[in-house]
């Protein structure tokens, strides 16, 4: 049921009929305008790409249901694969915990360097390596953008 | 050479026929997005539902902005194409990666990238000057059609410079001709979309994309307009292309040998500077975290679409050609009071509806063909 393209095609549909559903229950987001006859309204084009959107999802679950899980997405097959998720989750997760720690600080510079050594660290770089490519980068990043294109970022 | 001329076609041009265009730029790119037209259909139409967040174009109503006031701009779609093919591509890069194969292409690329000669010799430049020369025309037109970029031109000019090289058992096996036409074609492209954006609004590829944001950001619509108010920026623009490409060929023809150094790199030491150059380049904007949190949404986004094998360009062009879309379409029944003919009886916008008809359709119709196709020749077996 989940494999291939049967979830994309349920998640496709979801989203489709319900941004459908929520311009046709939202007040302001009309289908026709109300200043002259045959004139569309806000919600014209949102009502009628999220029928055809559901529709097409419709369609993708039924290819999805139909190749009955020839096709698999999201397979973590061996130790290698598993591998890679987690590096990938732990990547994710930092530049989350980068995102916040710039929004709450305002500070961008100094977690920017915690964030490329973090990353290193998690691809296995040795830590020499770590050190300078991290230094040498956030320089040129400053250098370049906060230097010559001005943009304000805080150290 | 072409672009006045065109321009001067699109002061003909009113909402019908700007909202086809569109249409038809979006559709060029779903069906060509191979073998997954149903995913690119969708990505496309997600695209566009994702253009309608913001301001309402006609009636200036707010839509889906759930009281957000950096929603009501809307999603531009520059830090959405930074984090699908920056962010998006490294996080794909990442859950696909295979050591194995990594550590056999870089002892490959030791012995590869010794490069010899780099400069052709004389009887190799003067035997190359006819296939490029053609390859450069087929770049060019290719170019000029919506969404068809610098890999479709390679491919044909290289099939066509195939049929007609005197030495075709070359091509596949290091052919200085086969890489010549290839690389032309790919350069001669933008040209072409470079005609094609700047008369009509409508992005050759993702590069003149970017361009038409950027044209945007300093206030000026591509179009006739183009042409008539910002016509010594459009000039510069062309002589700065024609330069660039001089400046291109000696800058690479010099620097070839370290650069093909730059490929020893490894594939984490990018993905850690392309992650905060995305961070970097969305923030730079506008000043706006709002638009690093886009970016990063779209990156997301970009994996899983890339996971699931959905093609990523169509959602980048509905979002980028949604509005035009949307407000044409609507301004279109307005002048119309609500009639749809008025896309048929205008011979422009008519040529183009019968266009997106045709791109839909033929997959379908070559599908019809090629079974056709394989029943005789089972029935002749």
């Amino acid at each position: 049921m989940h494999n291939g393209d049967t979830l994309p095609g349920i998640i496709t549909t979801v989203f489709g009929f319900g941004v459908a559903a929520y311009t046709l229950i939202e007040n302001t987001m009309r289908f026709r305008a109300q200043t002259s006859d045959g004139v569309p309204g806000a919600g014209f084009f949102p009502i009628i790409l999220g029928f055809i959107l559901g529709m097409l999802g419709v369609f993708l679950t039924i290819r999805g249901i139909r190749a009955k899980g020839k096709v698999q997405f999201f397979k973590i097959e061996n130790e290698e694969v598993r591998k890679n998720v987690k590096m990938l989750l732990l990547t994710i997760a930092g530049i989350i915990a980068f995102f916040a720690l710039w929004r709450i600080t305002h500070i961008f510079i100094v977690w920017a360097l915690a964030l490329v050594v973090y990353l290193n660290f998690i691809f296995e770089r040795k830590w020499k390596f770590n050190i300078i490519y991290s230094v040498v980068f956030i320089a040129f990043l400053y250098v370049t953008f906060v230097l010559g294109f001005s943009i304000q970022f805080n150290i | 050479m072409f672009s006045t001329p065109i321009a001067n076609f699109t002061v003909t041009f009113n909402a019908p026929e700007y909202c086809m265009l569109a249409l038809f730029g979006l559709s060029m790119m779903i069906a060509i997005s191979s073998g997954n037209v149903l995913k690119g259909a969708i990505l496309g139409v997600a695209g566009i539902l994702l253009s309608c967040v913001g301001l309402d174009p006609i009636l200036g109503i707010k839509r889906f902005t759930f009281g957000s006031i950096d929603l009501m701009g809307g999603i531009s779609f520059i830090p959405v194409m930074i984090g699908m093919f920056g962010i998006g591509e490294v996080l794909f890069q990442m859950y696909s990666r295979r050591r194995a194969d990594e550590a056999a292409e870089m002892e490959a690329r030791k012995v590869n990238l010794k490069l010899g000669r780099v400069f052709p010799t004389g009887k190799e430049a003067r035997s190359l000057i006819g296939p490029t020369a053609i390859a450069a025309v087929e770049g060019t037109i290719i170019g000029a059609i919506p969404a068809a970029g610098g890999d479709i031109a390679s491919i044909i000019s290289w099939g066509n410079g195939k049929k007609m090289s005197k030495h075709p058992e070359e091509y596949g096996n290091g052919s200085v001709e086969g890489l010549a036409i290839t690389s032309t074609a790919n350069n001669a492209v933008i040209g072409g979309a470079m005609t094609t954006m700047m008369t009509l609004g409508i992005p050759g590829d993702s590069v003149t994309a970017i361009l038409i944001g950027s044209l945007t950001m300093y206030g000026m619509q591509p179009g006739l307009k183009m042409f008539t108010e910002n016509a010594n920026f459009t000039a510069k623009i062309m002589i700065l292309m024609l330069l660039a490409n001089v400046v291109f060929l000696i800058f690479g023809l010099a620097t070839a040998k370290i650069s093909a150094k730059v490929l020893n790199v490894t594939q984490p030491t990018v993905w850690t500077a392309v992650c905060l150059l995305c961070v970097v380049g969305s923030y730079a904007l506008n000043n706006s975290f709002f638009d690093v949190l886009v970016m990063f949404v779209a990156a997301l986004m970009g994996f899983l679409f890339k996971v699931c094998d959905f093609p990523t360009g169509p959602f980048v062009l509905g979002l980028l050609l949604g509005n035009m879309l949307e407000s044409n379409f609507r301004r279109a029944l307005v002048m119309s009071h609500g009639s749809l003919l008025t896309f048929v009886n205008r011979p422009v916008s008519c040529v183009l509806l019968a266009l997106i008809v045709l791109t839909f359709m033929w997959p379908v119709v070559k599908a019809i063909i090629q079974k056709k196709k394989a029943a005789q020749g089972a029935a002749k077996a």
